[in-house]
């Protein structure tokens, strides 16, 4: 079972994004912080990482950067997420090594069909 | 005296003196000719006469003496006859003598010839008494030694007569000729002096008119130029000076007249300053050399400046605003009203605050259109330019904070949908989908709302490229062909004949879209929507036609502001209101210019214009 590492702090969206995957087989972990996710990141050693950039303590920008720089993280594909259709950001993601970028809201199917392509 | 009379007066005064002296010569002419006259006469009656008699006497004299020669030699009788008559004739021009003497000598010659002749009559007749005595010899030697000797004498007498008057006849002529050259010259002196004086006359009339007309006129020319303080100094009581008068009293209601306008004139500048300075908008004028004429107190405070210091310096000297400069420039030489462009918007920094001013250049013309005056007016935009960027921040706040409860309840109704967590029954599906919609149609608000403000605070980037019209009518129907099909509205691009455009691909292709999506909402079974595209001087005019509804008249002139719907379809609408505005704004950005002809049951045409490729 894949491990997918949820960073939200969006307590709804988590609901939805919890049963979505959950429903779809996957094994889900969620934090709301950018501490949390980086800590979660090296010990629970997920597939996949969700990450909204918007997220207290240190952002997903952030998050992305020091995963992406450490050799034991950098293999773990990141989908970033964002309310925000900017170029910039999304430029911004990908220079920092995202593997995607996802614009919310977003079509259940849609994501689940991303998830997949990338394990 | 002579300055209280009227011209006429004085033009027949000076003819009168002038007459006077001509007549002054004439009398003088005249008595020249009596002086003249008198000497001939002196000559022709009291000298003439008595030469005459003179000459008369000396030859009855001879005569007489003939007649003795007669008698001595025997014709005694015709001897006594021609005496008798030669001594009457004597007799006679003796008495004429007498009766004319005129020389003071004459009366003594005439005296003595007097006494001679008497004398000598005397010794004719002793010697007739001679002759009676027959004594021949005696009456030779009487005759030889008393007779002719008498004879001689009385002659002689006689002709100092004649020459005493010959001699005054001459003086009489010399006298004559000298008068008449007296005479000559006299008259030549006395009409030179009058010609002189006529001159001089003649002069001082003409003066007395030609000088005050003369003045009259360099007055009457200098006040034509404008000079209004002249006055005329004649002081005459004539016709001139009467003109000088009213000429006087006519530049004088001028020159008030003037005074009047000028004091409405400085009450119109100083209205006019005062509004200028109560302008609580930084505003400064500048003439056709960028000189700067006038300047109010709030641009003094912007710029730093004192009215007093500034005034008729050269706009970059004083003021080192190189952007304004320009576009002072810039409506000087096309003298056309400048305003209202985002170019036109001026940042300045001051104690570390922002400033935006939108600067407004507005040209004042002459008669002729030439443009003289300009008006700057630097509009205080920083206010609206603060609740400009509040307001977008305001909307991408807000449309960020919809996007995350959108997300999960887009997630969620998408999963329920899907059945994937459970089956629904069709009541559910239906209120679930329902949810679903009004899901999209808020999504697709925020979507527009944030593309809004984006465009409106100037941060969208347009990529500019040479594009084929072609090729945005085909991007931009593709995505409606099977909507038209299934709602059996015809969907057609005309020919755009290789036309190109200067544009944005992905924003026209937007404004396309969006223009469709409209058409296809207010179109039904049978209608068309109809793309085309001309070049009409230097743009693209391109157009979206439908057949469907149209647009009522009221609704036209605003369906581009923002959330207006055409009244009674609002329920029928899952549009955000905000698609015109958007097209227009982008449009706008494009340098364009969009608008809609509708008429209600025929259709509607949106137009908007573009760029030729450069």
């Amino acid at each position: 079972m894949n491990k997918i590492l949820v960073v939200e702090d969006s307590k709804n969206i988590v609901t939805v994004l919890k049963i979505c995957l959950t429903n779809a087989g996957y094994e889900v972990k969620v934090v709301s912080d950018g501490v949390d996710a980086v800590d979660t990141a090296f010990e629970w050693e997920p597939d996949l990482i969700l990450l909204d950039i918007k997220i207290p303590k240190m952002n997903g920008f952030l998050v992305c950067e020091t995963l992406k720089k450490d050799e034991s993280t950098a293999q773990i594909p990141i989908l970033m997420m964002s309310a925000k259709a900017e170029e910039e950001d999304i430029k911004k993601a990908y220079d920092l090594g995202a593997d995607d970028y996802i614009i919310k809201p977003v079509e259940p199917n849609k994501l689940l069909e991303k998830i997949a392509s990338y394990l | 005296m002579i300055r209280n009379l009227s011209l006429k007066t004085k033009i027949l005064l000076g003819y009168i003196v002038i007459i006077l002296i001509t007549i002054g010569v004439a009398l003088w002419s005249i008595s020249n000719f009596m002086t003249l006259n008198e000497a001939i006469h002196d000559i022709m009656v009291e000298n003439y006469r008595s030469v005459i008699a003179a000459e008369k006497m000396v030859e009855s004299l001879e005569r007489q003496d003939s007649a003795e020669l007669i008698f001595i030699f025997g014709q005694k009788d015709k001897a006594l006859d021609i005496f008798q008559e030669n001594q009457m004739q004597f007799m006679k021009y003796l008495s004429r003598a007498e009766d004319n003497i005129t020389i003071p000598d004459e009366e003594k010659i005439i005296k003595d010839i007097n006494e001679g002749y008497q004398a000598y009559l005397d010794k004719f007749w002793n010697l007739r008494q001679l002759a009676n005595e027959n004594q021949i010899q005696k009456i030779q030697d009487y005759y030889l030694e008393e007779s002719m000797p008498q004879f001689e004498k009385v002659k002689n007498e006689t002709r100092k007569l004649l020459m005493v008057n010959q001699e005054h006849m001459k003086e009489s002529q010399q006298k004559a000729n000298n008068n008449a050259s007296q005479a000559i010259y006299s008259t030549i002196v006395f009409s030179v002096l009058a010609v002189i004086l006529a001159i001089v006359l003649g002069i001082y009339i003409s003066n007395l008119i030609i000088r005050p007309t003369k003045r009259l006129t360099e007055i009457v020319k200098e006040v034509a130029d404008g000079d209004l303080e002249q006055v005329i100094e004649i002081d005459t009581k004539d016709e001139i000076g009467e003109l000088a008068a009213e000429f006087n009293s006519m530049t004088q209601r001028l020159r008030e007249y003037e005074e009047m306008n000028v004091s409405k004139l400085i009450a119109e500048k100083n209205k006019s300053e005062g509004i200028v300075k109560s302008i609580s908008s930084p505003l400064l004028v500048t003439d056709d050399e960028n000189k700067i004429l006038l300047i109010n107190p709030r641009a003094e405070k912007l710029f730093k400046l004192e009215e007093e210091d500034v005034l008729g310096n050269h706009f970059l000297e004083t003021i080192k605003e190189e952007r304004i400069f320009s576009l002072i420039s810039e409506t000087l030489s096309s003298g056309s009203e400048q305003s209202g462009k985002d170019s036109r918007v001026i940042k300045f920094e001051q104690k570390n605050k922002e400033l935006y001013f939108r600067v407004t250049t507005t040209p004042v013309k002459n008669k002729s259109g030439d443009t003289k005056l300009v008006v700057t007016l630097l509009d205080d935009i920083t206010h609206l330019k603060e609740v400009d960027e509040m307001k977008s921040e305001f909307v991408s706040m807000v449309s960020h904070e919809f996007r995350t409860p959108l997300t999960s309840m887009n997630m969620g109704i998408s999963m329920l949908l899907e059945g994937s967590i459970g089956e629904v029954n069709d009541n559910q599906k239906e209120l679930l989908e329902v949810a679903k919609e009004d899901c999209e149609r808020l999504n697709n608000l925020v979507d527009d709302l944030l593309d809004l403000s984006k465009i409106e605070s100037g941060e969208i980037n347009l990529e500019f490229d040479n594009i084929q019209v072609e090729k945005i009518f085909e991007a931009s129907i593709k995505p409606f062909v099977d909507q038209a099909e299934n709602k059996g509205v015809e969907l057609v691009a005309e020919g755009t004949d290789n036309l190109a455009v200067h544009a944005d691909l992905n924003k026209i292709t937007w404004v396309i879209t969006n223009l469709i999506g409209n058409a296809l909402r207010y179109t039904n079974s049978g209608d068309q929507i109809k793309l085309s595209a001309e070049k009409k001087g230097h743009k693209v005019h391109i157009s979206v036609t439908d057949t469907g509804e149209g647009i009522p008249k009221e609704y036209q002139h605003k369906i581009f502001d923002k959330f207006v719907r055409v009244g009674g379809d609002k329920d029928k609408d899952t549009g955000s209101g905000l698609g015109l505005a958007i097209s227009k704004e982008m449009i706008e950005a494009h340098g364009g210019r969009i608008w809609v002809e509708s008429e209600v049951g025929e259709g509607t045409r949106f137009t908007f214009t573009l760029k030729l490729p450069k």
